[in-house]
Protein backbone atom coordinates (compact mmCIF):
# COMPACT_ATOMS: atom_id res chain seq x y z
CA UNK A 1 0.00 0.00 0.00
CA UNK A 2 0.98 3.56 -0.96
CA UNK A 3 -0.24 6.66 1.37
CA UNK A 4 0.68 9.70 0.36
CA UNK A 5 -0.62 12.02 3.34
CA UNK A 6 -1.11 15.84 3.11
CA UNK A 7 1.69 16.52 0.20
CA UNK A 8 1.75 19.82 -1.15
CA UNK A 9 3.62 20.30 -4.71
CA UNK A 10 4.29 23.90 -6.21
CA UNK A 11 6.47 25.04 -8.75
CA UNK A 12 7.09 28.55 -8.33
CA UNK A 13 3.77 30.56 -7.86
CA UNK A 14 1.72 27.61 -9.34
CA UNK A 15 -0.26 25.45 -6.85
CA UNK A 16 -0.16 21.66 -8.12
CA UNK A 17 -1.56 19.92 -5.09
CA UNK A 18 -2.60 21.31 -1.39
CA UNK A 19 -2.44 18.80 1.20
CA UNK A 20 -3.61 15.86 -1.15
CA UNK A 21 -3.98 12.36 0.57
CA UNK A 22 -4.26 9.78 -1.53
CA UNK A 23 -4.77 5.49 -0.78
CA UNK A 24 -2.90 3.27 -3.45
CA UNK A 25 -4.43 -0.25 -2.15
CA UNK A 26 -2.21 -2.97 -2.37
CA UNK A 27 -2.64 -6.19 -5.40
CA UNK A 28 -5.01 -3.92 -7.13
CA UNK A 29 -4.58 -1.46 -10.01
CA UNK A 30 -5.16 1.86 -9.46
CA UNK A 31 -5.79 4.41 -12.61
CA UNK A 32 -5.63 7.91 -12.42
CA UNK A 33 -7.58 9.02 -15.06
CA UNK A 34 -7.41 13.38 -16.23
CA UNK A 35 -6.60 15.59 -18.52
CA UNK A 36 -3.15 16.84 -19.74
CA UNK A 37 -1.03 19.44 -17.84
CA UNK A 38 -2.89 18.96 -14.20
CA UNK A 39 0.00 17.40 -12.59
CA UNK A 40 -0.32 13.51 -13.15
CA UNK A 41 3.25 12.72 -14.14
CA UNK A 42 4.69 14.96 -11.26
CA UNK A 43 2.83 12.78 -8.96
CA UNK A 44 4.05 9.51 -10.24
CA UNK A 45 7.53 11.40 -9.86
CA UNK A 46 7.03 12.29 -6.11
CA UNK A 47 5.71 8.82 -5.41
CA UNK A 48 8.75 6.96 -7.14
CA UNK A 49 11.52 9.57 -5.36
CA UNK A 50 12.51 11.10 -8.81
CA UNK A 51 11.39 14.54 -7.89
CA UNK A 52 11.78 14.42 -3.94
CA UNK A 53 10.75 18.63 -3.55
CA UNK A 54 7.34 18.75 -1.74
CA UNK A 55 6.01 18.97 1.72
CA UNK A 56 3.71 16.29 3.26
CA UNK A 57 4.40 12.33 3.29
CA UNK A 58 4.68 9.67 1.13
CA UNK A 59 4.32 6.34 2.76
CA UNK A 60 5.38 3.43 0.74
CA UNK A 61 6.31 -0.22 1.45
CA UNK A 62 7.43 -1.82 -1.47
CA UNK A 63 11.01 -2.26 -2.15
CA UNK A 64 11.44 -2.61 -5.91
CA UNK A 65 9.46 -0.18 -8.53
CA UNK A 66 8.88 -0.38 -11.88
CA UNK A 67 8.40 2.37 -13.88
CA UNK A 68 7.08 2.49 -17.34
CA UNK A 69 7.91 5.88 -18.55
CA UNK A 70 5.70 7.99 -21.45
CA UNK A 71 8.98 7.39 -23.75
CA UNK A 72 10.47 4.20 -23.80
CA UNK A 73 13.90 5.57 -21.70
CA UNK A 74 15.80 2.73 -23.63
CA UNK A 75 19.19 1.91 -24.07
CA UNK A 76 18.64 2.09 -28.22
CA UNK A 77 22.04 0.80 -29.02
CA UNK A 78 21.63 -2.33 -27.42
CA UNK A 79 19.16 -5.31 -28.47
CA UNK A 80 15.33 -6.30 -27.22
CA UNK A 81 16.63 -8.63 -24.40
CA UNK A 82 20.10 -7.15 -23.70
CA UNK A 83 17.63 -4.04 -22.28
CA UNK A 84 15.44 -5.99 -20.26
CA UNK A 85 18.41 -8.13 -18.72
CA UNK A 86 20.33 -4.91 -17.81
CA UNK A 87 17.09 -4.16 -14.97
CA UNK A 88 17.74 -7.65 -13.86
CA UNK A 89 20.88 -7.65 -12.11
CA UNK A 90 22.95 -10.75 -13.04
CA UNK A 91 19.22 -12.64 -12.50
CA UNK A 92 19.41 -15.67 -14.82
CA UNK A 93 15.64 -15.86 -14.88
CA UNK A 94 13.53 -16.27 -18.44
CA UNK A 95 11.83 -13.50 -19.84
CA UNK A 96 10.96 -16.01 -22.72
CA UNK A 97 6.91 -15.83 -21.85
CA UNK A 98 7.13 -11.62 -20.99
CA UNK A 99 8.58 -11.59 -24.47
CA UNK A 100 6.28 -14.20 -25.60
CA UNK A 101 3.31 -12.41 -24.49
CA UNK A 102 3.86 -8.70 -25.95
CA UNK A 103 5.13 -10.30 -29.58
CA UNK A 104 8.97 -9.48 -28.96
CA UNK A 105 10.09 -12.62 -28.76
CA UNK A 106 10.71 -12.74 -32.52
CA UNK A 107 12.67 -9.53 -32.06
CA UNK A 108 14.94 -10.31 -29.23
CA UNK A 109 18.26 -9.57 -30.95
CA UNK A 110 17.11 -6.99 -32.68
CA UNK A 111 18.59 -3.39 -31.93
CA UNK A 112 16.17 -0.97 -29.97
CA UNK A 113 16.52 1.77 -32.23
CA UNK A 114 15.52 -0.31 -35.32
CA UNK A 115 11.98 -0.90 -33.68
CA UNK A 116 8.62 1.23 -34.39
CA UNK A 117 7.76 3.11 -31.35
CA UNK A 118 5.26 0.98 -30.23
CA UNK A 119 7.40 -2.16 -30.57
CA UNK A 120 9.55 0.28 -28.26
CA UNK A 121 6.80 0.99 -25.52
CA UNK A 122 6.17 -2.91 -25.37
CA UNK A 123 9.85 -3.27 -24.51
CA UNK A 124 9.48 -0.59 -21.63
CA UNK A 125 6.17 -2.67 -20.64
CA UNK A 126 8.48 -5.71 -20.76
CA UNK A 127 11.10 -4.40 -18.76
CA UNK A 128 8.75 -3.42 -16.39
CA UNK A 129 7.23 -6.37 -15.64
CA UNK A 130 10.73 -8.64 -15.93
CA UNK A 131 11.66 -6.90 -12.97
CA UNK A 132 10.52 -8.22 -9.91
CA UNK A 133 8.87 -5.53 -8.20
CA UNK A 134 5.74 -5.64 -5.78
CA UNK A 135 5.44 -2.28 -7.17
CA UNK A 136 4.70 -0.70 -10.88
CA UNK A 137 4.11 2.79 -12.16
CA UNK A 138 2.90 3.53 -15.47
CA UNK A 139 2.40 6.32 -17.23
CA UNK A 140 0.07 6.68 -20.24
CA UNK A 141 2.01 3.42 -21.25
CA UNK A 142 -0.37 2.84 -24.30
CA UNK A 143 -0.06 5.98 -25.61
CA UNK A 144 2.14 5.61 -28.93
CA UNK A 145 -0.19 1.91 -29.72
CA UNK A 146 -2.35 1.99 -32.30
CA UNK A 147 -5.81 1.10 -31.85
CA UNK A 148 -5.54 -2.95 -32.60
CA UNK A 149 -2.54 -3.48 -30.79
CA UNK A 150 -3.73 -1.29 -27.83
CA UNK A 151 -7.22 -3.60 -27.39
CA UNK A 152 -4.51 -6.79 -27.70
CA UNK A 153 -1.78 -5.34 -25.09
CA UNK A 154 -4.96 -4.42 -22.88
CA UNK A 155 -6.40 -7.56 -23.05
CA UNK A 156 -2.79 -9.72 -22.53
CA UNK A 157 -2.14 -7.09 -19.67
CA UNK A 158 -5.32 -8.25 -17.95
CA UNK A 159 -4.21 -11.85 -18.11
CA UNK A 160 -0.81 -10.49 -16.90
CA UNK A 161 -1.82 -9.00 -14.24
CA UNK A 162 -4.19 -12.42 -13.18
CA UNK A 163 -0.78 -14.62 -13.04
CA UNK A 164 1.57 -12.01 -11.07
CA UNK A 165 0.23 -10.15 -8.05
CA UNK A 166 1.22 -6.43 -8.52
CA UNK A 167 0.30 -2.96 -7.04
CA UNK A 168 -0.10 -1.17 -9.70
CA UNK A 169 -0.55 2.88 -10.66
CA UNK A 170 -1.83 3.59 -14.06
CA UNK A 171 -2.15 6.83 -15.34
CA UNK A 172 -3.99 8.16 -18.13
CA UNK A 173 -6.35 10.32 -19.97
CA UNK A 174 -8.44 7.76 -22.06
CA UNK A 175 -11.34 6.95 -20.49
CA UNK A 176 -11.75 3.22 -21.67
CA UNK A 177 -8.62 2.89 -20.56
CA UNK A 178 -9.48 3.33 -17.47
CA UNK A 179 -12.83 1.33 -17.26
CA UNK A 180 -11.06 -1.85 -18.36
CA UNK A 181 -7.74 -2.02 -16.28
CA UNK A 182 -8.89 -0.05 -13.04
CA UNK A 183 -9.87 -1.33 -9.68
CA UNK A 184 -9.53 2.30 -8.77
CA UNK A 185 -9.89 5.16 -10.87
CA UNK A 186 -9.84 8.29 -9.28
CA UNK A 187 -10.45 11.44 -11.13
CA UNK A 188 -7.87 14.40 -11.53
CA UNK A 189 -8.95 17.64 -12.94
CA UNK A 190 -7.10 21.43 -12.32
CA UNK A 191 -9.72 22.07 -9.62
CA UNK A 192 -9.07 19.28 -7.32
CA UNK A 193 -5.74 19.80 -5.65
CA UNK A 194 -6.66 18.53 -2.49
CA UNK A 195 -8.69 15.67 -2.83
CA UNK A 196 -9.82 13.49 -5.94
CA UNK A 197 -13.04 11.88 -6.65
CA UNK A 198 -12.69 7.95 -6.79
CA UNK A 199 -14.98 5.27 -8.61
CA UNK A 200 -14.26 1.93 -7.45
CA UNK A 201 -15.22 -0.82 -9.92
CA UNK A 202 -16.51 -4.17 -8.86
CA UNK A 203 -16.30 -6.27 -12.11
CA UNK A 204 -13.58 -8.50 -12.54
CA UNK A 205 -11.66 -7.73 -15.45
CA UNK A 206 -11.58 -10.18 -17.57
CA UNK A 207 -15.53 -10.15 -17.82
CA UNK A 208 -15.66 -6.32 -18.58
CA UNK A 209 -17.09 -5.16 -21.95
CA UNK A 210 -17.68 -1.61 -22.94
CA UNK A 211 -20.60 -2.05 -24.14
CA UNK A 212 -22.14 -3.75 -21.26
CA UNK A 213 -24.89 -1.47 -19.63
CA UNK A 214 -23.08 -2.07 -15.97
CA UNK A 215 -19.74 -0.49 -17.65
CA UNK A 216 -21.88 2.39 -19.41
CA UNK A 217 -23.04 3.29 -16.17
CA UNK A 218 -19.42 3.56 -14.60
CA UNK A 219 -18.84 5.45 -17.72
CA UNK A 220 -21.48 8.11 -17.51
CA UNK A 221 -20.24 8.59 -13.73
CA UNK A 222 -16.71 9.00 -14.99
CA UNK A 223 -17.95 12.11 -17.29
CA UNK A 224 -20.35 13.08 -14.27
CA UNK A 225 -17.32 13.72 -12.32
CA UNK A 226 -15.19 14.72 -15.09
CA UNK A 227 -17.89 17.52 -15.48
CA UNK A 228 -17.70 16.81 -19.48
CA UNK B 1 31.26 10.86 -54.61
CA UNK B 2 33.20 10.44 -57.62
CA UNK B 3 32.77 13.95 -59.04
CA UNK B 4 34.07 14.93 -55.45
CA UNK B 5 36.93 13.13 -55.90
CA UNK B 6 37.11 14.84 -59.59
CA UNK B 7 36.95 17.90 -58.69
CA UNK B 8 39.72 17.30 -55.14
CA UNK B 9 42.29 15.87 -58.52
CA UNK B 10 41.56 19.32 -60.72
CA UNK B 11 42.24 21.02 -57.60
CA UNK B 12 45.40 19.29 -57.34
CA UNK B 13 46.90 19.84 -60.70
CA UNK B 14 45.90 23.42 -60.59
CA UNK B 15 48.11 23.79 -57.74
CA UNK B 16 50.71 22.07 -58.72
CA UNK B 17 50.50 23.86 -62.42
CA UNK B 18 51.17 26.89 -60.43
CA UNK B 19 53.90 25.63 -57.88
CA UNK B 20 55.73 24.27 -61.64
CA UNK B 21 54.92 27.82 -63.25
CA UNK B 22 56.70 29.57 -60.08
CA UNK B 23 59.52 27.44 -59.88
CA UNK B 24 60.59 27.98 -63.04
CA UNK B 25 61.29 31.94 -61.97
CA UNK B 26 62.79 31.21 -58.49
CA UNK B 27 66.16 29.55 -57.79
CA UNK B 28 65.42 26.20 -56.24
CA UNK B 29 66.75 26.82 -53.24
CA UNK B 30 63.76 29.55 -52.71
CA UNK B 31 61.30 26.74 -54.77
CA UNK B 32 62.11 23.56 -56.05
CA UNK B 33 60.12 22.04 -58.72
CA UNK B 34 57.48 19.32 -58.31
CA UNK B 35 59.76 17.03 -60.13
CA UNK B 36 62.43 17.71 -57.63
CA UNK B 37 60.63 17.09 -54.87
CA UNK B 38 59.10 13.86 -55.94
CA UNK B 39 62.71 12.84 -56.59
CA UNK B 40 63.59 14.00 -53.46
CA UNK B 41 60.47 11.58 -52.03
CA UNK B 42 61.77 8.54 -54.05
CA UNK B 43 64.94 9.18 -52.53
CA UNK B 44 63.75 9.54 -49.06
CA UNK B 45 61.19 6.56 -49.14
CA UNK B 46 64.02 4.47 -50.44
CA UNK B 47 66.84 5.29 -48.49
CA UNK B 48 67.98 2.96 -45.42
CA UNK B 49 67.05 5.22 -42.86
CA UNK B 50 63.19 6.09 -43.78
CA UNK B 51 62.11 3.18 -41.86
CA UNK B 52 63.92 4.13 -38.80
CA UNK B 53 63.33 8.01 -39.09
CA UNK B 54 59.13 7.71 -39.38
CA UNK B 55 59.49 4.69 -36.91
CA UNK B 56 60.92 6.87 -34.13
CA UNK B 57 58.40 9.86 -35.15
CA UNK B 58 55.41 7.57 -34.94
CA UNK B 59 56.43 6.01 -31.85
CA UNK B 60 56.63 9.47 -30.34
CA UNK B 61 53.53 10.72 -31.88
CA UNK B 62 51.47 7.74 -30.33
CA UNK B 63 53.02 7.33 -26.91
CA UNK B 64 52.01 10.96 -26.37
CA UNK B 65 48.36 10.96 -28.21
CA UNK B 66 48.06 7.52 -26.11
CA UNK B 67 49.33 9.40 -22.54
CA UNK B 68 47.22 12.39 -23.65
CA UNK B 69 44.39 10.17 -24.26
CA UNK B 70 44.37 8.74 -21.12
CA UNK B 71 45.13 11.70 -19.26
CA UNK B 72 42.11 13.55 -20.87
CA UNK B 73 39.66 10.99 -20.32
CA UNK B 74 40.47 11.05 -16.48
CA UNK B 75 40.39 14.74 -15.99
CA UNK B 76 37.38 15.07 -18.22
CA UNK B 77 35.61 11.88 -15.97
CA UNK B 78 36.66 13.85 -12.98
CA UNK B 79 34.97 16.69 -13.77
CA UNK B 80 32.05 15.90 -15.66
CA UNK B 81 30.78 13.47 -12.69
CA UNK B 82 32.33 16.40 -9.95
CA UNK B 83 30.98 20.34 -10.64
CA UNK B 84 33.52 21.31 -8.16
CA UNK B 85 36.44 19.93 -9.93
CA UNK B 86 34.96 21.05 -13.23
CA UNK B 87 34.81 24.57 -11.63
CA UNK B 88 38.34 24.86 -10.49
CA UNK B 89 40.00 23.03 -13.54
CA UNK B 90 37.80 24.07 -16.26
CA UNK B 91 39.47 27.66 -16.69
CA UNK B 92 43.18 26.14 -16.45
CA UNK B 93 42.20 23.90 -19.65
CA UNK B 94 41.07 26.58 -21.34
CA UNK B 95 43.93 28.79 -20.97
CA UNK B 96 46.28 26.16 -21.54
CA UNK B 97 44.44 25.47 -24.74
CA UNK B 98 44.90 28.83 -25.54
CA UNK B 99 48.70 28.99 -24.83
CA UNK B 100 51.02 29.17 -27.83
CA UNK B 101 52.39 25.43 -28.62
CA UNK B 102 55.77 26.68 -28.76
CA UNK B 103 55.72 28.61 -25.51
CA UNK B 104 55.26 25.11 -24.02
CA UNK B 105 58.17 23.33 -26.37
CA UNK B 106 60.20 26.25 -24.80
CA UNK B 107 59.60 25.82 -21.62
CA UNK B 108 59.41 21.83 -21.83
CA UNK B 109 63.06 22.61 -23.25
CA UNK B 110 64.21 24.57 -20.04
CA UNK B 111 62.79 22.14 -17.39
CA UNK B 112 63.28 18.60 -18.98
CA UNK B 113 65.54 16.39 -21.16
CA UNK B 114 65.99 16.20 -24.69
CA UNK B 115 64.68 12.77 -25.19
CA UNK B 116 61.35 13.11 -23.52
CA UNK B 117 60.11 16.89 -24.84
CA UNK B 118 57.80 15.63 -28.03
CA UNK B 119 56.02 13.52 -25.82
CA UNK B 120 55.81 15.71 -23.35
CA UNK B 121 54.17 19.03 -25.08
CA UNK B 122 51.90 16.62 -26.84
CA UNK B 123 50.82 15.66 -23.43
CA UNK B 124 50.64 19.31 -22.52
CA UNK B 125 49.29 20.66 -25.51
CA UNK B 126 46.26 18.19 -26.65
CA UNK B 127 45.01 16.85 -23.03
CA UNK B 128 42.85 19.96 -22.46
CA UNK B 129 41.36 18.80 -25.44
CA UNK B 130 39.95 15.61 -24.41
CA UNK B 131 39.07 16.57 -21.12
CA UNK B 132 36.61 19.65 -22.09
CA UNK B 133 35.39 17.25 -25.08
CA UNK B 134 35.07 14.44 -22.43
CA UNK B 135 33.52 17.10 -19.82
CA UNK B 136 30.94 17.76 -22.71
CA UNK B 137 30.02 14.59 -23.70
CA UNK B 138 29.05 13.60 -19.96
CA UNK B 139 26.72 16.60 -19.71
CA UNK B 140 25.21 15.34 -22.50
CA UNK B 141 24.53 11.76 -21.03
CA UNK B 142 20.63 11.54 -21.36
CA UNK B 143 18.75 12.70 -17.82
CA UNK B 144 16.23 10.39 -18.53
CA UNK B 145 17.86 7.34 -18.86
CA UNK B 146 19.81 8.26 -15.62
CA UNK B 147 16.20 8.39 -13.76
CA UNK B 148 15.23 5.11 -15.45
CA UNK B 149 18.77 3.35 -13.29
CA UNK B 150 17.39 5.10 -10.21
CA UNK B 151 14.22 3.41 -10.56
CA UNK B 152 15.25 0.00 -11.23
CA UNK B 153 18.34 0.66 -8.61
CA UNK B 154 21.05 -0.42 -10.95
CA UNK B 155 24.65 -0.16 -9.41
CA UNK B 156 26.64 3.13 -10.14
CA UNK B 157 29.05 1.12 -12.00
CA UNK B 158 26.80 -0.02 -14.56
CA UNK B 159 25.34 2.95 -14.82
CA UNK B 160 28.92 4.44 -15.96
CA UNK B 161 29.64 1.78 -18.29
CA UNK B 162 26.55 1.43 -19.84
CA UNK B 163 24.66 4.84 -19.80
CA UNK B 164 27.76 7.13 -19.52
CA UNK B 165 30.63 5.28 -21.33
CA UNK B 166 28.10 4.86 -24.56
CA UNK B 167 27.29 8.81 -24.78
CA UNK B 168 31.13 10.03 -24.62
CA UNK B 169 31.76 7.91 -27.21
CA UNK B 170 31.25 10.38 -29.90
CA UNK B 171 33.25 12.87 -27.98
CA UNK B 172 35.95 10.49 -27.38
CA UNK B 173 36.33 9.74 -31.33
CA UNK B 174 35.85 13.09 -32.49
CA UNK B 175 38.91 14.46 -30.20
CA UNK B 176 41.25 12.13 -30.79
CA UNK B 177 40.96 12.41 -34.44
CA UNK B 178 41.52 15.99 -33.54
CA UNK B 179 44.65 14.92 -31.78
CA UNK B 180 45.90 12.77 -33.68
CA UNK B 181 46.76 15.23 -36.51
CA UNK B 182 47.73 17.82 -34.06
CA UNK B 183 50.24 15.55 -32.40
CA UNK B 184 52.25 14.47 -35.69
CA UNK B 185 52.83 18.46 -36.09
CA UNK B 186 53.71 18.46 -32.62
CA UNK B 187 56.23 15.95 -32.40
CA UNK B 188 58.17 16.92 -35.71
CA UNK B 189 58.14 20.54 -34.55
CA UNK B 190 59.67 19.66 -31.25
CA UNK B 191 62.23 17.22 -32.49
CA UNK B 192 63.11 19.97 -34.96
CA UNK B 193 63.02 22.72 -31.91
CA UNK B 194 64.70 20.69 -29.19
CA UNK B 195 67.17 19.07 -31.93
CA UNK B 196 66.25 15.74 -30.76
CA UNK B 197 67.32 13.05 -32.60
CA UNK B 198 66.22 9.68 -34.35
CA UNK B 199 63.07 10.70 -36.11
CA UNK B 200 61.73 13.08 -39.02
CA UNK B 201 62.81 16.39 -37.25
CA UNK B 202 66.90 15.00 -36.86
CA UNK B 203 66.47 14.85 -40.80
CA UNK B 204 64.71 18.19 -40.96
CA UNK B 205 66.68 19.65 -39.06
CA UNK B 206 69.39 18.56 -41.62
CA UNK B 207 68.10 19.74 -44.64
CA UNK B 208 67.40 23.25 -43.21
CA UNK B 209 71.13 23.34 -42.06
CA UNK B 210 72.20 22.44 -45.77
CA UNK B 211 69.35 25.15 -47.13
CA UNK B 212 68.00 21.69 -48.93
CA UNK B 213 64.67 23.28 -49.34
CA UNK B 214 63.58 20.51 -51.61
CA UNK B 215 63.95 17.54 -48.40
CA UNK B 216 62.21 20.15 -46.78
CA UNK B 217 59.11 20.25 -49.12
CA UNK B 218 59.83 16.62 -49.03
CA UNK B 219 59.28 15.58 -45.45
CA UNK B 220 56.54 18.20 -45.46
CA UNK B 221 54.21 15.95 -48.34
CA UNK B 222 55.18 12.53 -46.40
CA UNK B 223 54.22 13.88 -42.99
CA UNK B 224 50.70 14.89 -44.47
CA UNK B 225 50.18 11.44 -46.31
CA UNK B 226 51.43 9.92 -42.36
CA UNK B 227 49.09 11.50 -40.75
CA UNK B 228 46.30 11.06 -43.00
CA UNK B 229 46.90 7.33 -43.75
CA UNK B 230 47.44 7.10 -39.75
CA UNK B 231 44.22 8.84 -39.24
CA UNK B 232 42.16 6.49 -41.30
CA UNK B 233 43.90 3.33 -39.86
CA UNK B 234 43.16 4.19 -36.53
CA UNK B 235 39.51 5.51 -37.26
CA UNK B 236 38.78 2.21 -38.78
CA UNK B 237 40.01 -0.08 -35.70
CA UNK B 238 37.86 2.40 -33.18
CA UNK B 239 34.69 2.47 -35.09
CA UNK B 240 34.46 -1.23 -35.62
CA UNK B 241 35.27 -1.25 -31.71
CA UNK B 242 32.84 0.94 -31.21
CA UNK B 243 29.94 -0.36 -33.50
CA UNK B 244 28.15 -1.70 -30.37
CA UNK B 245 27.83 1.16 -29.01
CA UNK B 246 26.24 3.54 -32.17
Amino acid sequence: MIKIEKVSKKYGELEIFDELSLTIPENEVTVILGPSGVGKTTLLNMISKLDENFTGEIIRNYNKLSYVFQEDRLLKWKTVEANIRFVLNNENKSIKSILELLELYDLRYKKVKELSGGQMQRVSIARAFAYSSEFIIMDEPFKSLDIFLKIKIIRDFIKLMENQKRTILLVTHDIREALLLGDNIYIMSANNKHSFKKIRIEIAKKGRQLDDDEMMKYEKEIYKKLKI
Amino acid sequence: MRNFSKNKLSFLIILITIWQILSTFNDPIILPSPLKVSNEIFKLITSIYFLKLIGVTIMRTFLGAVFTLILGLLIGIGMGLNSKLEESLKSILIISQSTPIISWLLLALIWFDNRYIPIIVIIISNTPIIAINIDEGIKNVDNKLLEMAKIYKISSKKVLKEIYFPAIIPYLISSFKIILGLSYKVAVMSEVVAKVSGGIGESINWAWLNIETSVIIAWTVIIVFLTYISEKIIMSLINKKMEKYI
